[in-house]
């Protein structure tokens, strides 16, 4: 994706058209800030581990990369997810433990998110509407998404499809579903009305 | 919370490592201890991995609390994959299991084998998580980003985290801020009452001027790119890294263990070791 | 260096893309190599829209309807691109904080020239070159994230003269400065410009800015040019009450008569300090962040009706020794006293009954889809009466005069601008019903009219005891505050009543203080009108030779 800052086009095509899947300098500071912002939720919410399931906890930071990529586009929602579970991880100790299925169904994820505007443009009229669609969005990525962990088959020898299936996918599928389906749209509201005004 | 991501490593034998040093030592290391099943050699390569993560001399109050939510984590991650769920207990030598107990009500079977498979995951994440607390608590901010170019990522993905590990400190400050400002109005952060939807309502007063106030910021950051010449052709970096001896040193130390992790692997010299206490011979 | 104009404005107008009306209309303006523009005016007046039409942001990244042309070395910048402007332009944005794109300083200086592709050694050695003439070189071991605002101004206009520009475009970049530091800027300004670099300068404190000697002013007003020439032609003509002018203008004006006498109402000064139990007392306290102790044995009581003003360089203590305060903060030594009684295990919360805290960034606390949801945030969470929401909403909004904003209470807190959110931020506070208000910087971020206006309504809201404020603003301090708390390096350096304090000229500059022209007149006058006047109150008072208008109009605290 080289050029094009420069010239008008690309620079101000954000989230549509040609511009969609182009790595701009506003995706880079969109993603960036989103997977920062990511790894600094989740750096704090860590440890509030769910009882019945692994590496899952309530994870409201996951709203926030379905939100991303709902709001900046595919591109913006996939390195949010990816670069913001694996530099998270980093924060909370993983470091190269950070298990990269994870942190590619984070990516997705966002990624999934990212590409309902394109498809319901014409739904979202209103921003009660766009909320809605935001949080549908959010979980239907979510489901997607998170099918990459079972990548984990190959990755990790002592796993069982049932493993993955009972400890991991159903378990981080519950709690995403719901952290993204409240979050996304939380976050819809509060920055609808500003993105009009700041909006270029 | 402003240090959040600290330099912690700082001045340390492995923070002075080129710091993709660091980096490929841990990718290398992942790929070789996953090839590994027998838990002595499991035990041997963990405290060889304690080793290389005390050169980092990263204070153990900082990441105490890693550490513990880590381990944690680990085990729980064991248990339930090689106990609960039975993991893959027939890749013992002869597939017959060894049950001490069973739970009801589903008749959960606690087997020897499970134990000992339980036991090899622990010790190889265990060292897995060594190999990797130096990435970020031992390499320099702004050291990152040209790590990671050098190492073949593109320029954008590589100024992107870059970016990324800047605003960690500034977002954790905010964060902080907003917090204070919001406890001013009575509101408890560490409120746990009621069920998941409604304690992620309760963070809203202080996910959403966090979220909303950093991205409103950020029109700034993209001009202050746009206007520097960002993202037009090749950039250079100014800040240049070169692998000394000592660096090449500890690469080749970690290809070699991939080479003997491999060798064992394939030659059958790393099977599941079974606990002999645990059936009785 | 080139002949001829550098910059070159044609009848430019732009309308950004959602907006309904231009922000700037008909701009006319050309800029030679060496010369210093200062571009002032009001808030929203197009300052900003106008630098970004000259480095180019306007067309290339902010869409919306551009008529007119902008030149650069003789090129239009609407066929430029912006990496080919770059080289010639440097920008410094409005927020300093906002730019810095890299973890340490020398990064950030690099970061242009590597964009451009520049040879390693080069830059290396322009770094050290720029480092050592804009004095940033105890920065360059440091990283970005524990820079202090001033710090990071200083550091984003060494970023931005890392490219050589021949034109240096500057918004606002004394706001986060302290006077020491901001003159220290406008030196370096003032070489470049002697060395052939034309420089344009957005700022409404005008004073602040004459060390830069500039050639002329373009002062803009709704998005037109009020006034375009040299500058002692625009201190002929400009309002004080609009942009901060050197008393002496201000004198001259009203010398002239051509100053309106309007009564000014700074209430008068509450009943003396110490005289009941102090609402707010510090014993002896120490406090600060993780092993880093910031207070060090600060003791000072301030009275339940006072309105008292903190002022000290950045970095102090002063965010700090509020935060103490209400309990943000727990200190490690000493006793906090509040109406008497130790803040020893009582709660932020409870502390809210008694002291409202407005934090220096509104927009750091709105979150609410509404005002009026914003409003009741507080009252909800401490288990207020709900019968009187509404009241409680509609008064405080009327308070800090929202109230004539179309259906104010159903708007989104954050599309408010940055003057009606800070206004917000205080009527929230309001919604508590606190009898003391903490404001963190409340003229932070406005200019000089509405920085004025607003602490005027502050001081003007009923129902309140007291105003206990921090800022950098010093006229603005020593004129609505009745006494002054001097900080420095988290002690205190200096209380008392403004003009005791600034009498002493040590404690005043020891604190990176400098002596406005305002301070040195009522200095002068201080035996005659026996309180700190402002400007307009005292030009007139010293004109009329009598207390005439002077004295406690307005509404009194409590
Ligand atoms: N990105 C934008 N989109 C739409 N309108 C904008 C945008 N930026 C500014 N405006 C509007 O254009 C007008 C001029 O804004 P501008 O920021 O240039 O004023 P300013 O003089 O810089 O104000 P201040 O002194 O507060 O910085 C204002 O009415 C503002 O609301
Ligand atoms: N949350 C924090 N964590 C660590 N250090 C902090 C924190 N807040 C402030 N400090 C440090 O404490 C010192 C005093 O900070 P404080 O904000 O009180 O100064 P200030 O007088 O308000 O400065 P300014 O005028 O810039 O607002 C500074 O050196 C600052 O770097
Ligand atoms: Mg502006
Ligand atoms: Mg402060």
């Amino acid at each position: 994706m080289e050029g094009g800052i420069g010239d008008p086009m690309t620079s101000m095509a954000m989230g549509q058209s040609e511009g969609t899947w182009s790595i701009t300098t506003r995706v880079i500071v969109y993603a960036a800030i989103g997977a920062a912002l990511y790894a600094v939720f989740n750096f704090i919410s860590f440890g509030i581990a769910v009882p019945w399931s692994n590496d899952v906890s309530i994870r409201p930071h996951y709203g926030l990369l379905t939100f991303f990529g709902f709001a900046f586009g595919p591109v913006v929602g996939f390195l949010t997810g990816f670069i913001g579970n694996v530099v998270g991880d980093q924060l909370t100790g993983w470091g190269a433990f950070t298990s990269w299925p994870w942190s590619l169904a984070n990516g997705v994820a966002g990624l999934v998110a990212g590409l309902f505007p394109l498809w319901m443009a014409s739904r979202m009229t209103t921003t009660s509407n766009k909320a809605v669609t935001a949080a549908v969005a959010g979980v239907v990525a979510t489901l997607i998404g998170f099918l990459f962990i079972f990548i984990e088959l190959v990755t990790q020898q002592e796993m069982g499809f049932n493993a993955i299936l009972t400890t991991e996918y159903i378990p981080v599928i519950i709690v995403n579903s719901i952290a993204a389906a409240i979050v996304t749209p939380i976050l819809v509201f509060a920055w609808e009305p500003l993105r009009e005004q700041l909006g270029r | 919370m402003r240090a959040a991501f600290p330099y912690l490593g700082r001045g340390s034998p492995l923070a002075r490592r080129d710091p993709r040093v660091l980096i490929l030592a841990a990718l290398l290391f992942v790929v070789g201890v996953t090839q590994l099943r027998d838990a002595r050699q499991l035990g041997v390569v963990l405290i060889l991995a304690l080793g290389y993560y005390g050169t980092a001399r990263i204070p153990w109050r900082a990441v105490r609390l890693q550490w513990i939510y880590l381990l944690a984590v680990i085990t729980f991650f064991a248990f339930f994959n090689t106990l609960i769920t039975g993991g893959r207990t027939g890749t013992f030598a002869n597939g017959e299991t060894h049950v001490l107990l069973t739970i009801p009500p589903f008749g959960t079977e606690i087997s020897a084998e499970g134990i000992s498979l339980m036991l090899s995951q622990v010790l190889r994440y265990a060292s897995i998580a060594a190999i990797g607390f130096p990435i970020a608590f031992a390499i320099a901010p702004g050291d990152l980003g040209v790590a990671l170019r050098r190492l073949g990522l593109g320029d954008r993905i590589a100024i992107m985290v870059e970016l990324t590990v800047r605003f960690i400190p500034t977002l954790a400050g905010e964060f902080a801020e907003t917090v204070d400002a919001q406890r001013v109005r009575g509101y408890d952060p560490t409120a746990r009452k009621g069920g998941p939807i409604t304690r992620l309502r309760r963070l809203a007063p202080v996910f959403v001027p966090v979220t909303v106030g950093s991205i409103a910021g950020a029109e700034d950051t993209i001009d202050a790119m746009d206007l520097r010449g960002f993202g037009v052709g090749r950039r250079t970096w100014s800040r240049t890294l070169h692998f000394e001896m000592a660096d090449l040193l500890v690469i080749g130390l970690f290809v070699a263990f991939v080479a003997l992790s491999t060798f064992l692997n394939f030659s059958g010299h790393s099977q599941h070791y079974l606990l002999p206490f645990l059936v009785g011979n | 260096m080139a002949q001829g104009p550098l910059l070159e404005i044609e009848n430019l107008t732009f309308r950004y893309r959602r907006a309904t009306e231009p922000a700037i209309r008909d701009i006319n303006l050309s800029l030679a190599p060496g010369e210093v523009l200062l571009v002032a005016g009001p808030s929203g007046c197009g300052k900003s829209t106008l630098i970004r039409a000259i480095n180019g942001l306007i067309p290339h990244s902010y869409r919306g309807e551009l008529s007119g042309q902008v030149r650069v070395d003789g090129r239009p910048t609407a066929q430029l691109r912006l990496r080919d402007l770059a080289p010639l332009i440097g920008t410094v944005l409005q927020d300093p904080r906002k730019q810095l794109v890299a973890s340490t300083v020398r990064a950030e200086l690099a970061f242009g020239p590597e964009n451009l592709g520049m040879d390693v050694a080069d830059i290396r050695a322009r770094v050290v070159e720029v480092a050592g003439a804009s004095g940033i070189e105890p920065l360059l071991a440091r990283t970005t994230d524990e820079l202090s605002g001033g710090e990071s101004q200083q550091l984003a206009i060494a970023g931005a003269l890392m490219l050589r520009p021949r034109l240096l475009v500057l918004d606002e970049p004394l706001a986060n400065l302290d006077p020491a530091a901001a003159h220290r800027l406008l030196e370096l300004l003032r070489r470049l410009a002697d060395a052939g670099t034309a420089v344009v300068i957005v700022e409404h404190r005008i004073e602040d800015v004459l060390d830069a000697r500039p050639d002329r002013v373009l002062y803009l007003e709704d998005g037109t040019t009020r006034y375009l020439g040299l500058l002692d032609g625009f201190m002929r003509i400009a309002d004080p009450a609009q942009v901060k002018v050197p008393f002496e203008v201000t004198l001259d004006r009203a010398r002239a008569g051509l100053l309106k006498s309007e009564p000014w109402d700074v209430p008068a000064p509450a009943g003396e300090p110490g005289q009941a139990t102090p609402r707010l007392e510090w014993r002896a306290i120490d406090a600060g962040y993780d092993d880093r102790t910031v207070l060090h044995g600060v003791t000072a009581a301030l009275g339940p009706r006072e309105r008292v003003a903190v002022l000290g360089p950045n970095g102090s203590g002063k965010t700090t020794l509020f935060k103490t305060a209400i309990g943000l903060l727990r200190h490690t030594a000493g006793t906090v006293l509040v109406d008497g009684v130790s803040t020893e295990g009582r709660g932020v919360a409870e502390m809210a009954a008694t002291f409202g805290y407005v934090f220096q960034n509104p927009s750091q606390m709105l979150f609410a889809r509404t005002v009026r949801d914003e409003i009741l945030f507080g009252p909800i969470n401490l288990g207020r009466d709900p019968a009187r929401f509404n009241a409680l909403v509609t008064t405080s909004i009327a308070r800090v005069g929202l109230a004539d904003e179309q259906e104010i209470e159903a708007r989104p807190p954050l599309t408010l601008s940055f003057g009606q959110q800070k206004r917000l931020a205080i009527a929230v506070a309001l919604g508590l019903e606190p009898r003391t208000l903490l404001l963190d910087e409340p003229s932070a971020g406005q200019d000089h009219r509405s920085a004025t206006a607003f602490m005027r309504e502050v001081a003007g809201i009923g129902g309140l005891e007291s105003v206990y404020f921090v800022t950098h603003d010093v006229d603005l301090a020593l004129t609505y505050a009745d006494r002054i708390l001097l900080m420095r390096d988290g002690r205190i350096a200096a209380d008392g009543a403004p003009l005791e304090v600034i009498a002493d000229r040590e404690a005043w500059t020891a604190c990176n203080l400098r002596y406005t022209s305002l301070m040195e007149a009522n200095l002068r006058a201080g035996r005659g009108t026996g309180r700190f006047l402002p400007a307009q109150a005292l030009a007139n008072w010293m004109v009329s030779g009598s207390g005439g208008e002077v004295g406690g109009i307005g509404p009194a605290l409590g």
